[in-house]
């Protein structure tokens, strides 16, 4: 569980700033954010919408939408930098050593062409495999994330699978090449509960055999604690806290990552409370962010100091960082 | 007909919707979908009754049947005593007043193009028969109660956060003070921090008002906090009701026990161990005979093949649909508590499928889960 610990990371996030917009009306919505992910490693980043996870998580592609740019900082992997690489040799890194899984596999698989041809390109596009050759491998790769008789299903187009078997052909697609690190981009929310716990189920299995690493972006702290490794709370475009999975549900330090877990109700509690924590107000806009620690107007612990100075990150435990003044202070 | 207690706001039996889907070139007969089939509940004034499933149970269309926005096929839906299926459209439009629905997408629900005045003024100008003057009282009223101030009444609906449109669309169901308030996903849009907000303000009124709530929703723990009793649905069907409380932490239908087990928990102790089920939900437009989950129940046995399970009385207050919990027909009986094993059953597919329905808890979260 501690891989992390000892293994020079794969994947290195160092201080990453991205920006929308042009001089006088920039929006940071990534502000100097540093990750780490080892080999093997699943880390989940957590938090709501409007935090900068998917713009976080589009940057290690080089897959930024128009208008955001990467700022300041440095992604590499296994110690090579991918910022400031052309898009060609971007694109050698695409699918080959990183690829990606999105939440709608509907818009992300094109509907006029079979799925097992849709594999198959992949093969031919980043392992120069001839046509045959590629058919044969996207049957196998459909077998490997548990597709029933792959051999007729490669003739099925999207619209005649279901939104669970579509993201089984999207992961499929996503690890044809063994990438060393996958980014999931909230890769069940668009399904339901029993179909999600199979494919979470699929996320742990082929880490077990293909020691992929893997960026699991998710709203849903629940998802976050069945898959992750270690994860990382985004609020407002910085990393507030992270920690090993068992250390944060068991002892979150953040008020924000509290918040969050107790505004949660769980089905099968012993008991529900009268009333449900509340976190007040809503996330700030990109555009009109508080000065000190950006959680400060929502904070119940917020002091002048969170007024005025932003918090650094402490370290309060073995790999458990928060920034947050207060959080040293005890609960 | 035995007489209801007179606290008995809503009384639905045997509530069916087909949908006929037109026939095409290749398909010359239209197929039939039973999107709500047979279904019977009771809803107390006060009340919450919350109703879970997968996409594709019914749910929503269940909603709507009830207030007939939807037009149901078949059953009768007792409304504050009287039935309301022989209701003209005319006299229907009336009884809505007392009937009001807060949908899921507070982006898609509220006419852009009118300010909140305008949005919370229109059900009174439907069904109020209040003088028109009386009417800004009772907007800023329910503005209030929802937690907003006056100064947004002339603003417009894209200047508000999804939390906020959220609480513009139930000041707008409330503002007619309904006995009935139908939330067909009132909280799914939101992030989290969000969703407790409108989770108690949901709660607050209802002590406030007495109203009878009916909750759809796919996310158990919101049903699990804002309701009193819950209703499992599964292609059309209720497999499972009772107190909210006793039906997720001990769950009794074998589709209650995977749905539970499924929701993943934001904690490290105590969380179900849980095996994926097998395969996904059949087509509404060809559900499997007899029981609809027995293609993909654990513990099936060949009389769930062909006959359908009615949902009868298990105890409790609860009632379950399954033959292998109707009291004195069954060959075998689930085990009434939870951490003990399945017994074996002729016809279940392999011992790891019956081991996903038995819910050991795991201590810690190393090693296989």
């Amino acid at each position: 569980m501690t891989r992390a610990e000892d293994q020079s990371p794969l994947l290195e996030i160092d201080n990453l700033v991205v920006e929308f917009g042009r001089v006088g009306s920039v929006r940071r919505v990534v502000d100097g954010v540093s990750l780490q992910l080892a080999a093997g490693e699943t880390l989940g980043i957590v938090g709501e919408s409007g935090c900068g996870k998917s713009i976080l998580s589009l940057s290690v592609l080089g897959l930024l939408p128009s208008g955001a740019r990467v700022a300041g900082g440095q992604i590499r992997l296994a110690g090579e930098s991918l910022t400031g690489l052309s898009e060609r040799s971007l694109r050698q890194i695409r699918g080959n050593e990183i690829s990606m899984v999105f939440q709608e596999p509907m818009t992300a698989l094109n509907p006029v062409i079979a799925i097992g041809e849709q594999i198959a390109e992949v093969f031919r596009t980043h392992q120069n495999a001839p046509r045959k050759a590629a058919r044969l491998l996207a049957v196998e790769a459909l077998r490997a994330v548990g597709v029933g008789s792959p051999e007729t299903r490669v003739r099925n187009y999207p619209a005649q699978l279901s939104g669970g078997m579509r993201q089984r052909v999207m992961i499929a697609m996503a690890l044809a090449c063994r990438p060393k690190v996958l980014i999931a981009d909230e890769p069940t929310t668009a399904l339901d509960v029993t179909i999600q716990a199979q494919i979470l189920e699929l996320f742990r299995e082929l880490r077990q055999e293909f020691n992929t690493s893997v960026l699991f972006i998710s709203h849903d702290l629940g998802v976050i604690a069945e898959v992750a490794d270690r994860v990382a709370v985004l609020y407002c475009g910085v990393v507030v806290e992270e920690a090993l999975t068992a250390d944060l549900f068991d002892n979150p330090r953040h008020p924000y990552s509290r918040g969050l877990l107790a505004a949660l109700p769980q089905p099968d509690a012993e008991e529900v409370p009268e009333q449900l924590f509340e976190i007040t107000g809503t996330v700030p806009a990109p555009d009109a962010l508080p000065d000190g620690c950006r959680f400060n107007p929502r904070c119940p612990l917020a002091t002048d100091r969170c007024r005025s100075e932003a918090p650094p990150f402490l370290t309060v435990g073995p790999a458990h960082r928060v920034a947050c003044w207060e959080a040293g202070h005890g609960q | 007909m035995v007489s209801e207690p007179s606290s008995r706001l809503l009384t639905v039996r045997g509530l069916s919707k087909q949908f006929r889907l037109p026939g095409n070139l290749f398909q010359r007969n239209a197929r039939v979908v039973h999107a709500v089939d047979n279904v019977s509940l009771t809803l107390d004034r006060g009340e919450t009754l919350g109703i879970v499933g997968e996409s594709g149970c019914g749910k929503s269309t269940l909603s709507r049947a009830l207030l007939r926005l939807i037009e149901p096929s078949a059953g009768s839906i007792r409304f504050r005593g009287r039935d309301i299926m022989d209701l003209s459209p005319a006299e229907m439009r009336h009884e809505r007043r007392h009937m009001q629905i807060v949908f899921q997408d507070p982006f898609g629900s509220l006419n852009p193009r009118m300010t909140v005045r305008d949005l919370i003024t229109e059900p009174l100008r439907a069904h109020s028969s209040d003088a028109a003057a009386d009417w800004q009282d009772r907007i800023i009223e329910a503005l209030e109660a929802v937690g907003m101030d006056r100064h947004v009444l002339d603003r417009y609906p894209h200047e508000f956060s999804g939390g906020q449109r959220q609480r513009i669309g139930i000041a707008r169901a409330m503002v007619l003070n309904p006995e009935l308030l139908i939330g067909d996903e009132p909280v799914s849009a939101l992030d989290v921090s969000v969703r407790a907000q409108i989770l108690n303000l949901l709660k607050r009124l209802q002590r406030e008002t007495g109203t009878g709530y009916i909750i759809v929703s796919h996310d158990l723990g919101a049903i699990r906090y804002v309701c009193h009793r819950v209703a499992v649905m599964y292609l059309g069907r209720i497999v499972e009701e009772g107190p909210v409380d006793a039906v997720f932490r001990d769950p009794q239908h074998p589709y209650t026990r995977v749905l539970v087990a499924a929701v993943p928990v934001p904690r490290m102790h105590g969380r179900r161990l849980y095996l994926p089920l097998v395969g996904e939900m059949p087509s509404p437009l060809a559900p499997p005979p007899g029981c609809h989950f027995h293609t993909r129940c654990p513990v099936a046995i060949g009389r769930c093949k062909t006959e359908s399970p009615q949902l009868v009385e298990i105890g409790g207050g609860r009632r379950a649909a399954c033959h292998l919990l109707t009291p004195g027909a069954d060959p075998v009986s689930l085990p009434s508590t939870l951490p003990s094993p399945l017994p074996t059953v002729p016809g279940s597919e392999t011992a790891s499928m019956r081991a996903s329905l038995s819910p050991i808890t795991s201590s810690n979260n190393n090693g296989v889960r």
